[in-house]
């Protein structure tokens, strides 16, 4: 048991500050436009279909992703391996390095879960790298031709945004011992790696944890704008300012020179989208983390940016807007593995109504005016009133 | 890095249910193929353990046959010479911390048993003045008796933790396993290494070294300690002086020679654990590799701090358990203390040179035009 609990500390070690927090029932990155390439699965494979849901890539890989700057991430039926495709379906490159293996190891892990193509560079995870540990990771970033870029050099790394990435590097001999700061496309130094983790760029902000362990925000120059040590994690800029954690389901909005904009008590806080940002109020703590899955009896409702509470705290569950609507839950209830379950999703509109009664038991974010959703365990897609458009309805 | 934070806890759950997992993160400080060798040298140990006793955990030295005694002191012989190829390694921090007169590498050792010797009678023959060091041969003698009684002890109060050495002992084990389950343990460590061979994966190895540590804390390791503890009167010329003037000379040198086996031991032991954040895990409060188990159990029962066991040098009773182990805690944080600062100094260095390297690297590229490939 001691083992486990080095393992468990050490594990706790690698995580560090919760800057990035994953929501599991909302979708994290949407597809980009034009939206014309719709997951769908038929037996065990799963292909595209197009804007008028005719197949346009058949069912033929194990699994797929939405389509992100015009391509996405698939895995191959046979080995599973991930691949990188084009909307025709066409493979871009192979992420499996197999036939490559003199080049960097024996296998590449390309994520397609989170790590989508950006600015034209695509950030792949390489194992093999370290002959002193065949286990490590590190990260590079190929081009849409297949060839690197950069190469596995990093020991983490963020996807391109706002033409800048943020990388770090572990001292070999001690992995605790980093430094994080930024590269350029071309794998050049923009902004020095001084930090001890660096998170990516949006509207020309970035969280940096600096090596004395407090959180600070800079801007593309480099340049700190505010350093802190109140707060436990600062989340992304969006719409000028960043949801921040200061304790166990207490959250603030920070504005960029660091101070705090003025809202009701928030037990938790995503990012801004589309001016307004789903947060939840109330609720005991029953865990340090996994927050906000370890609240109970919290509700959520959504904040303008002047720090008002637009809709009111009336759901169970909330995700981001996006196209003027919003996926809300009734009935959701964390369960005992911190994931919430149960409740049905319907979708508000920006007044807070209920526009698309709940119904479903997972709804995405609407994107070009379709959003998938999950009815009694099947996927769908359906429009801004809330018709399915498919699958078609059999005579 | 949001995916990274699911596989950080993809891991942490790994390592508690033991998905195989383990300590894929860090870089080792030595190779992974010592690491394993460090298993199969501690696996050694079992063939002494398996001498002692038989497979029920009941001690064989009553009717130790001189077959046996030769195969006890092959085995000691080779933990000495674990000890001395390690010591080459931890000389200077070993002087550091003694701040003594070390020679350069340290003697040959040669390591006897005696079945007619007890340990009280050990310390004025453990070794020969030998002031020149590159003629030196170390000589350290054992008695039958006194592994048996060290074992036997080790064993029958292992985990009986005396009130005075509960801060050696927060292990947290609430209950206190028999002589024959611990040497089942040992056993069962060793089997399970016997049939994994080669095919060791990092959380077996990491399972593993725990388990050995556990044990090793009992049994082997007290032997580390008092050998060590042995070496260290030599090393420290304490056998080329005369014999102490007085009570406060005498225990002075004894805790100097404790101070020199932890520093040594626990230095060796931190060398075989690869990963840092496993060494950072080491506090050295289960065994500080034998020692608390000799002080705690050995010690008292060999009567080794009351004084006027006779001899010549001997007239004077050894140091109170209670401060020995002080001496052995203070040794083993400032072993940490000095490799913590080694490993800033030189992860800052090795550190900073990866970053320059790879910055001229990409500087280079983007002069020369060259930037796929």
């Amino acid at each position: 048991m001691k083992g486990a609990i080095a393992l468990l500390a050490a594990s706790l070690a690698c995580t560090g500050a919760w800057a990035v927090w994953v929501d599991r029932e909302c979708m994290n990155r949407p597809p980009t436009l034009p939206r014309d390439r719709l997951p769908f699965k038929e037996g065990d494979r799963k292909g595209y279909l197009d804007r008028d849901f005719k197949v346009a890539v058949p069912a033929q890989f194990f699994d797929v992703r939405e389509f992100i700057d015009g391509l996405a991430w698939a895995a191959r039926p046979d080995d599973k391996a991930s691949i990188l495709i084009d909307k025709a379906g066409k493979v871009v490159f192979d992420a499996y390095l197999k036939a490559n293996a003199a080049e960097y190891g024996t296998a590449l892990y390309g994520d397609p879960l989170v790590r989508g193509p950006t600015s034209g560079l695509v950030m792949l995870e390489v194992l093999g790298t370290n002959p002193e540990n065949p286990q490590h990771r590190r990260y590079g970033y190929k081009d849409l031709a297949g060839h690197w870029r950069i190469d596995p050099d990093f020991d983490d790394a963020e996807p391109f945004s706002e033409g800048l990435a943020a990388v770090r590097i572990h001292d070999p001999q001690n992995f605790l011992s980093v430094r994080a700061g930024y590269i350029r496309p071309d794998g050049t130094v923009a902004i020095k790696l001084t930090f001890k983790r660096a998170w990516s760029f949006s509207e020309g902000l970035a969280v940096v944890e600096n090596l004395d362990r407090s959180l600070g925000v800079i801007d593309t120059t480099g340049k700190l704008l505010f350093s802190t040590t109140r707060y436990e994690s600062i989340d992304t800029y969006s719409n000028g300012l960043a949801p921040a954690k200061r304790g166990p389901a207490d959250y603030v909005l920070l504005r960029p020179d660091g101070t705090v904009l003025p809202t009701p008590s928030l037990a938790f806080a995503k990012p801004f989208k589309d001016k307004l940002a789903a947060v939840q109020i109330g609720g005991k703590n029953k865990l340090d983390r996994f927050e906000p899955y370890n609240l109970e009896g919290g509700s959520w409702g959504y904040l303008n940016t002047q720090g008002e509470l637009a809709i009111a705290a009336s759901f169970d569950w909330a995700c981001s807007f996006s196209e003027g609507l919003a996926a809300v839950n009734l009935g959701a209830k964390s369960d005992r593995a911190h994931m919430a379950s149960g409740g049905k999703w319907g979708y508000i509109n920006e007044a807070g109504t209920l526009v698309i009664q709940p119904a479903f038991s997972r709804a995405d974010p609407f994107v070009d005016g379709i959003a998938h959703v999950v009815i009694d365990k099947h996927d769908a897609y359906i429009d801004r009133s809330g018709r399915v458009l498919w699958p078609a309805a059999k005579p | 890095m949001t995916l990274r934070r699911l596989l950080d806890w993809a891991f942490v759950l790994c390592a508690l249910l033991g998905c195989g997992v383990a300590g894929q993160a860090a870089s080792p400080t030595v190779s992974s193929r010592e690491a394993y060798d460090a298993i199969y040298a501690n696996a050694a140990g079992l063939h002494l353990i398996e001498l002692l006793f038989d497979s029920q955990g009941r001690s064989r030295l009553a009717t130790a046959s001189a077959k046996d005694v030769d195969a006890v002191e092959a085995k000691l012989n080779a933990v000495a010479a674990f000890l001395s190829r390690h010591y080459a390694t931890h000389r200077a921090s070993i002087q550091r911390l003694a701040a003594a007169p070390l020679p350069e590498l340290l003697p040959p050792i040669n390591v006897a048993v005696r079945p007619d010797m007890d340990l009280a009678v050990l310390a004025s023959q453990a070794s020969q003045c030998t002031p020149s060091a590159a003629n030196a041969e170390l000589r350290v003698v054992f008695s039958l008796q006194a592994i048996d009684a060290l074992l036997r002890g080790g064993l029958a109060a292992a985990y009986a933790s005396p009130s005075h050495f509960k801060t050696l002992h927060a292990s947290g084990e609430a209950t206190a396993p028999a002589d024959t389950e611990l040497a089942r343990r040992y056993l069962a460590l060793g089997a399970a290494l016997k049939a994994a061979k080669v095919e060791l994966n990092p959380l077996q190895v990491s399972m593993l070294m725990t388990g050995f540590q556990q044990v090793e804390g009992h049994l082997e390791g007290a032997l580390l300690f008092v050998m060590a503890h042995e070496i260290g009167h030599s090393v420290l010329h304490h056998h080329c002086l005369s014999c102490p003037p007085g009570e406060q000379t005498f225990q002075r040198r004894e805790l100097q020679a404790d101070f020199f086996a932890v520093t040594l031991t626990t230095s060796t032991m931190l060398e075989f654990i690869p990963e840092p954040w496993l060494q950072d895990s080491f506090d050295g409060s289960t065994s500080f590799i034998g020692s608390a188990t000799f002080l705690q159990q050995g010690y008292e029962r060999l009567l080794l701090s009351r004084p006027t066991r006779g001899g010549q040098c001997d007239a004077f009773p050894y140091p109170h358990s209670e401060e020995r182990a002080q001496a052995a805690t203070q040794a083993v944080q400032e072993v940490a203390t000095l490799r913590d600062r080694d490993r800033q100094t030189t992860s800052q260095q090795s550190l900073e040179e990866r970053i320059d390297s790879i910055s001229r690297k990409y500087e280079e590229r983007a002069k020369s035009g060259s930037t796929a490939r």
